[in-house]
């Protein structure tokens, strides 16, 4: 992370802390781990006038979220929904892609309908796992070609839409430098494809559509006269940033910046001015009023490090150099608009997008059966400890308790059970861990952790089914599932919840909540209740 | 910089800190330390060193070993 994105998410933090009014609630769904791109995206959207709160929805469960009555976004209802899938979660290349993508895109959309938001997507960036390497480009089926194919179909689908904007992860990717974009370990700890260099670009980029999206797009430039010694190096772009549309305007300390050289070239761009000793918000404050627009839409251009904070709307830093002034004023990105479409208000094309049901035929009960999810268990061996015992300090949304140390999870191997989760989309290898403690006529669970890739499949009510079975063939009458708030484990208190509706298994599974402070499994059996 | 990653009072930071005494010390932001880290010392960690730092200290020990000497 750079001292500049730091310095971004420091500063996103102490926003935070401040008694702030957010305007905005954004929802974001990824098929990775997106919380990431939170600070760039609020930051963004708060010095754009657009103050938000953004949450993020469960990992890789984009289907389901959407689909479900009590999902993420009818939970959040934002009024923007983000949604990010990724190619790379959407099983092996190839024609498959778009089938998978399409699925969750639509379900994204109904979603984004039924809850009156702006949906937001992002679409994929190509993967650069490419098994062909170099020889990927001569291959019709390979992976950029396949990836092509599955993004071109998105934008088809999605663009027409009034009631969504696209995102391109590509360009993010290209912004930043494919060599600069993935950090392995990001990844394969953490499920975070992209560094936060790509995050940043991908924030600034949604925050820069949604504020156009809500109309407050840049509407005038306030030229800092203060530090812009040469202005006159600026004519020619803003006289093309003029006929774009955009006002003009100049703030300085005092009416004595008028003697300055090359004054007189600039007069006829200008728009208006405030050339007074007040302080810069109440200049800016003036010029909003007097050209009738709100002082976000107003973009402080300054060669100063350090003015803008504190300032609303945006602020273009030119650098030192006049020479660069230009350039750096044009790669400001003030023109950028959406197409006129997008103005519509989003009820006037009548599209079978445009219905907030779900697509048809597409349920979610559906849709996890598609998946053709596998579940295997295996015995814990001592060697197995360290992973499992990894993996179960990491399942913070399904566990049952605190995770216990692993010197206790060795100290029960021969209880432990690992989970093997594998389904269309891909092999996630070890993704749970259940202990069980036979106890007489019945069978208690007390240790059951699922880690966030294999949630939103049914997992866990096929978890309990299977010991539910072991259990009965063992001649146990009941399997008793104990479990505690640790204040993060919602997901499973949820499904605990309603484990009335698992049915159907030979004997009954009940959940009993018990209160402890301390790790469950590392009690004596019974101790808790 | 390990308080500003983790969004607390720099005074709250010793080498004893870790993912045990910070509440905010998260795998995520765990990740996002090491990262911040090799991008400021212009280095990189290894998996093991990544998965198995768990203090400040220790983070400090893994940067000394490379060369470089953190304040």
């Amino acid at each position: 992370m750079s001292a500049e994105l730091f310095a971004l998410r420091s500063r996103w933090q102490a926003v935070c802390r401040t008694d702030r009014a957010p305007v905005l609630r954004i929802g974001l769904l990824a098929s990775y781990t997106v919380d990431p791109l939170v600070p760039y995206l609020g930051l963004a959207l708060h010095d754009a006038g657009l103050p938000a709160t953004v949450d993020v929805g469960p990992f890789n469960q984009v289907v389901q979220q959407c689909l479900a009555g009590d999902g993420f976004p009818a939970t959040v209802r934002p009024d923007v929904l983000l949604v990010a899938q990724r190619l790379e979660e959407a099983g092996p290349a190839g024609a498959g892609w778009v089938e998978e993508l399409l699925a969750g895109a639509d379900a994204a959309v109904a979603a984004a309908r039924r809850q009156g938001a702006l949906l937001v997507y992002v679409l994929p960036a190509i993967p650069e796992d490419r098994p062909c390497g170099y020889g990927d480009a001569v291959d019709a089926d390979g992976v950029t070609a396949a990836a092509t194919a599955a993004r071109e179909r998105l934008r088809d689908r999605l663009a027409a839409d009034p009631g969504v904007l696209l995102v391109d992860a590509e360009e993010a990717v290209r912004a930043v430098g494919a060599r600069h974009a993935y950090h392995p370990a990001l990844f394969r700890f953490a499920k975070i494809p992209y560094t936060e260099e790509v995050f940043a670009a991908l924030g600034a980029t949604t925050a820069g559509l949604v504020r156009r999206w809500y109309g407050a797009a840049p509407r005038a430039l306030v030229l800092d006269g203060d530090a812009l010694a040469d202005p006159a190096a600026l004519l020619p772009v803003l006289r093309e940033l003029r006929a774009a549309g955009l006002a003009v305007t100049l703030r300085a300390g005092g009416p004595g910046w008028w003697s300055a050289e090359g004054c007189p070239e600039l007069l006829p761009v200008l728009d208006g001015w405030a050339t007074d000793a007040r302080p810069l918000p109440a200049q800016l404050a003036e010029i909003a009023a007097e050209l009738d627009l709100a002082p976000a839409q107003l973009v402080l251009v300054t060669a100063a490090p350090d003015a803008g904070p504190g300032v609303p709307g945006a602020t273009v830093r030119l650098g030192a150099d006049p020479a660069g002034w230009a350039d750096a004023l044009r790669a400001a990105r003030l023109t950028d608009r959406l197409p006129d479409r997008r103005w519509t208000g989003g009820a006037t094309v009548a599209t079978a997008a445009a219905s907030a049901d779900p697509p048809a035929g597409l349920s979610l009960d559906d849709f996890v059966s598609s998946l053709d999810v596998r579940v295997a268990y295996r015995p814990v061996t001592a060697d197995d400890v360290p992973p499992v015992a990894e993996l179960v300090a990491r399942a913070h949304d399904f566990a049952l308790c605190p995770a216990p140390p692993a010197g206790v999870l060795a100290g029960r191997a021969g209880d432990l059970l690992a989970v093997e989760v594998r389904d269309r989309l891909g092999d996630y290898g070890t993704g749970g861990l259940v202990a069980v403690r036979p106890d007489g006529d019945r069978w208690t669970v007390d240790l059951f952790s699922l880690s966030c890739p294999v949630l939103g499949k049914g997992v866990e009510a096929a978890v309990l089914r299977e010991l539910a079975d072991r259990a009965a063939a063992a001649g146990a009458g009941e399997v008793r599932v104990r479990w505690t708030d640790t204040g993060r484990n919602g997901t499973a208190a949820r499904f605990l919840s309603s484990l009335d509706g698992l049915g159907g298994t030979p004997v009954p599974v009940r959940a009993v909540r018990v209160d402890a402070a301390g790790p469950v499994a590392a009690e004596p059996a019974g101790a808790l209740e | 910089m390990v308080a500003g990653v983790l969004e607390v009072d720099p005074a709250e930071v010793t080498d004893e800190s870790g993912p045990e005494t910070i509440p905010t010390w998260t795998s995520l932001r765990h990740l996002q330390l090491v990262v911040t880290l090799e991008e400021v010392y212009g280095l990189s960690f290894a998996f093991e060193e990544i998965r198995d730092v768990r203090s400040v200290g220790a983070l400090r020990d893994v940067l000394r070993a490379k060369g470089t000497v953190p304040a």
